[in-house]
Protein backbone atom coordinates (compact mmCIF):
# COMPACT_ATOMS: atom_id res chain seq x y z
CA UNK A 1 0.00 0.00 0.00
CA UNK A 2 1.43 3.36 -0.92
CA UNK A 3 1.93 5.86 1.84
CA UNK A 4 2.25 9.58 1.56
CA UNK A 5 2.85 12.58 3.74
CA UNK A 6 2.28 16.30 3.61
CA UNK A 7 5.18 18.68 3.66
CA UNK A 8 4.83 22.32 4.60
CA UNK A 9 7.62 24.70 3.66
CA UNK A 10 7.36 27.27 6.44
CA UNK A 11 9.29 29.87 4.47
CA UNK A 12 7.06 29.84 1.40
CA UNK A 13 3.88 28.33 2.84
CA UNK A 14 3.87 25.81 0.03
CA UNK A 15 2.22 22.46 0.87
CA UNK A 16 3.27 19.44 -1.14
CA UNK A 17 2.48 15.74 -1.13
CA UNK A 18 5.47 13.43 -0.72
CA UNK A 19 5.56 9.70 -1.30
CA UNK A 20 6.82 7.62 1.65
CA UNK A 21 8.46 4.22 1.94
CA UNK A 22 5.91 1.44 2.43
CA UNK A 23 7.55 0.09 5.58
CA UNK A 24 6.16 1.29 8.91
CA UNK A 25 8.82 1.56 11.59
CA UNK A 26 6.81 -0.10 14.32
CA UNK A 27 9.28 -1.02 17.05
CA UNK A 28 9.43 -4.68 18.08
CA UNK A 29 8.22 -5.60 21.54
CA UNK A 30 10.88 -5.12 24.18
CA UNK B 1 -3.42 43.67 43.25
CA UNK B 2 -4.50 46.57 41.12
CA UNK B 3 -4.50 46.52 37.38
CA UNK B 4 -1.63 48.99 37.33
CA UNK B 5 0.61 46.34 38.87
CA UNK B 6 0.19 43.90 36.02
CA UNK B 7 3.39 43.89 33.95
CA UNK B 8 3.08 45.13 30.42
CA UNK B 9 3.25 42.47 27.74
CA UNK B 10 6.67 42.04 26.22
CA UNK B 11 7.09 43.45 22.75
CA UNK B 12 9.51 40.69 21.86
CA UNK B 13 13.06 41.00 20.66
CA UNK B 14 16.19 38.94 20.35
CA UNK B 15 16.24 37.94 24.01
CA UNK B 16 12.51 37.39 24.50
CA UNK B 17 10.80 34.04 24.91
CA UNK B 18 7.77 35.00 22.90
CA UNK B 19 6.50 32.17 20.77
CA UNK B 20 5.08 33.10 17.39
CA UNK B 21 3.04 30.88 15.10
CA UNK B 22 5.22 29.62 12.26
CA UNK B 23 2.67 27.41 10.53
CA UNK B 24 -0.59 25.59 11.22
CA UNK B 25 -2.34 22.94 9.13
CA UNK B 26 -5.06 20.30 9.23
CA UNK B 27 -3.49 16.96 8.33
CA UNK B 28 -4.55 15.75 4.91
CA UNK B 29 -6.85 12.73 5.12
CA UNK B 30 -4.95 9.46 4.55
CA UNK B 31 -1.54 11.12 5.02
CA UNK B 32 0.93 9.39 7.36
CA UNK B 33 3.18 12.35 8.12
CA UNK B 34 2.97 16.10 8.63
CA UNK B 35 6.37 17.66 8.09
CA UNK B 36 7.39 21.29 8.57
CA UNK B 37 10.48 22.09 6.51
CA UNK B 38 12.87 25.03 5.96
CA UNK B 39 12.79 26.02 9.63
CA UNK B 40 15.42 28.67 10.30
CA UNK B 41 15.92 31.75 12.44
CA UNK B 42 14.58 30.18 15.63
CA UNK B 43 16.22 28.93 18.80
CA UNK B 44 13.19 27.20 20.35
CA UNK B 45 10.28 25.32 18.86
CA UNK B 46 6.88 24.38 20.22
CA UNK B 47 5.21 21.62 18.24
CA UNK B 48 1.50 21.22 19.02
CA UNK B 49 -1.39 19.18 17.77
CA UNK B 50 -4.99 19.19 18.86
CA UNK B 51 -8.05 17.06 18.09
CA UNK B 52 -6.29 15.01 15.43
CA UNK B 53 -7.63 11.50 14.88
CA UNK B 54 -6.34 8.46 13.05
CA UNK B 55 -8.18 6.35 10.51
CA UNK B 56 -7.29 3.16 12.36
CA UNK B 57 -5.75 2.41 15.71
CA UNK B 58 -2.13 3.49 15.74
CA UNK B 59 0.52 5.52 17.48
CA UNK B 60 2.26 8.78 16.68
CA UNK B 61 5.82 9.97 17.07
CA UNK B 62 8.12 12.84 16.20
CA UNK B 63 11.38 12.96 14.28
CA UNK B 64 13.69 15.85 13.41
CA UNK B 65 15.57 16.49 10.18
CA UNK B 66 14.15 13.22 8.77
CA UNK B 67 16.60 11.51 11.14
CA UNK B 68 15.55 7.92 11.89
CA UNK B 69 18.85 6.96 13.49
CA UNK B 70 19.01 5.89 17.13
CA UNK B 71 19.57 9.46 18.32
CA UNK B 72 16.60 10.05 20.59
CA UNK B 73 16.86 9.40 24.34
CA UNK B 74 13.99 10.07 26.70
CA UNK B 75 12.12 9.15 29.82
CA UNK B 76 8.38 8.80 29.77
CA UNK B 77 5.56 8.56 32.26
CA UNK B 78 2.34 7.49 30.60
CA UNK B 79 -0.87 5.62 31.15
CA UNK B 80 -4.60 5.79 31.53
CA UNK B 81 -5.83 4.18 34.70
CA UNK B 82 -2.31 3.27 35.81
CA UNK B 83 0.77 5.32 35.08
CA UNK B 84 3.99 3.58 34.19
CA UNK B 85 7.43 4.93 33.53
CA UNK B 86 10.05 3.91 31.03
CA UNK B 87 13.39 5.03 29.69
CA UNK B 88 14.57 4.77 26.12
CA UNK B 89 18.22 5.52 25.49
CA UNK B 90 18.49 4.97 21.75
CA UNK B 91 15.20 5.27 19.95
CA UNK B 92 14.75 6.19 16.31
CA UNK B 93 11.97 8.64 17.17
CA UNK B 94 10.26 10.32 20.09
CA UNK B 95 7.31 8.05 20.74
CA UNK B 96 4.16 9.70 22.00
CA UNK B 97 1.85 7.00 23.28
CA UNK B 98 2.66 3.57 24.58
CA UNK B 99 -0.84 2.39 23.87
CA UNK B 100 -2.66 2.82 20.61
CA UNK B 101 -5.95 4.35 19.60
CA UNK B 102 -7.57 6.50 16.97
CA UNK B 103 -7.91 9.68 19.00
CA UNK B 104 -4.82 11.80 19.45
CA UNK B 105 -6.43 14.43 21.64
CA UNK B 106 -3.46 16.69 21.80
CA UNK B 107 0.14 17.16 22.78
CA UNK B 108 2.72 19.89 23.14
CA UNK B 109 6.41 19.39 22.53
CA UNK B 110 8.91 22.10 23.45
CA UNK B 111 12.37 21.76 21.92
CA UNK B 112 15.24 23.99 23.06
CA UNK B 113 18.49 24.93 21.38
CA UNK B 114 17.36 23.96 17.91
CA UNK B 115 19.90 26.26 16.23
CA UNK B 116 22.83 24.99 18.30
CA UNK B 117 25.47 22.58 17.04
CA UNK B 118 24.88 20.19 19.96
CA UNK B 119 22.20 18.07 21.65
CA UNK B 120 18.70 19.50 21.78
CA UNK B 121 16.50 18.97 24.81
CA UNK B 122 12.76 18.45 24.68
CA UNK B 123 9.83 18.23 27.06
CA UNK B 124 6.33 17.10 26.22
CA UNK B 125 2.91 16.57 27.68
CA UNK B 126 -0.18 15.24 26.01
CA UNK B 127 -3.18 12.99 25.94
CA UNK B 128 -4.56 10.36 23.57
CA UNK B 129 -6.88 7.40 23.59
CA UNK B 130 -3.74 5.30 23.96
CA UNK B 131 -2.45 7.21 26.96
CA UNK B 132 -4.74 9.59 28.78
CA UNK B 133 -1.73 11.08 30.51
CA UNK B 134 1.69 11.52 29.03
CA UNK B 135 4.87 13.24 30.15
CA UNK B 136 8.13 12.96 28.24
CA UNK B 137 11.52 14.62 28.48
CA UNK B 138 14.77 13.83 26.80
CA UNK B 139 17.53 14.71 24.40
CA UNK B 140 17.93 14.60 20.65
CA UNK B 141 21.59 13.85 19.98
CA UNK B 142 22.48 15.67 16.80
CA UNK B 143 24.95 18.35 15.85
CA UNK B 144 22.98 19.86 12.98
CA UNK B 145 20.42 22.56 13.73
CA UNK B 146 16.81 21.42 13.40
CA UNK B 147 15.35 22.55 10.09
CA UNK B 148 12.59 19.94 9.75
CA UNK B 149 10.12 18.66 12.34
CA UNK B 150 7.81 15.76 11.46
CA UNK B 151 4.77 14.22 13.11
CA UNK B 152 4.52 10.57 12.01
CA UNK B 153 1.81 8.00 12.54
CA UNK B 154 1.82 4.24 12.06
CA UNK B 155 -1.75 4.68 10.77
CA UNK B 156 -3.04 7.59 8.69
CA UNK B 157 -4.59 10.88 9.71
CA UNK B 158 -8.33 11.37 9.31
CA UNK B 159 -8.20 14.91 7.98
CA UNK B 160 -9.33 16.65 11.15
CA UNK B 161 -7.67 18.64 13.90
CA UNK B 162 -4.74 20.99 13.85
CA UNK B 163 -0.98 20.56 13.79
CA UNK B 164 0.94 23.75 14.53
CA UNK B 165 4.51 24.87 14.89
CA UNK B 166 5.57 27.87 16.98
CA UNK B 167 9.02 29.32 17.44
CA UNK B 168 11.10 31.76 19.45
CA UNK B 169 13.32 33.91 17.28
CA UNK B 170 17.05 33.34 17.49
Amino acid sequence: MSRFGMEINVETGEVTRVELPAVVDEAPAE
Amino acid sequence: MGASQIPAASTGGATSDNYVLISSVTPTAAASTVSFTSISGYRKLMFRWLDTTLATSGSVNITFNSDTGANYAYGKVAGTSTMSNSQTQKDTKIALNTGTGTSQLGATYIIDGINNSGPKTFQAFGSSSGDTNLLVNGVYYASAPITTATLNTTSTFSGVGTVALYGVAA
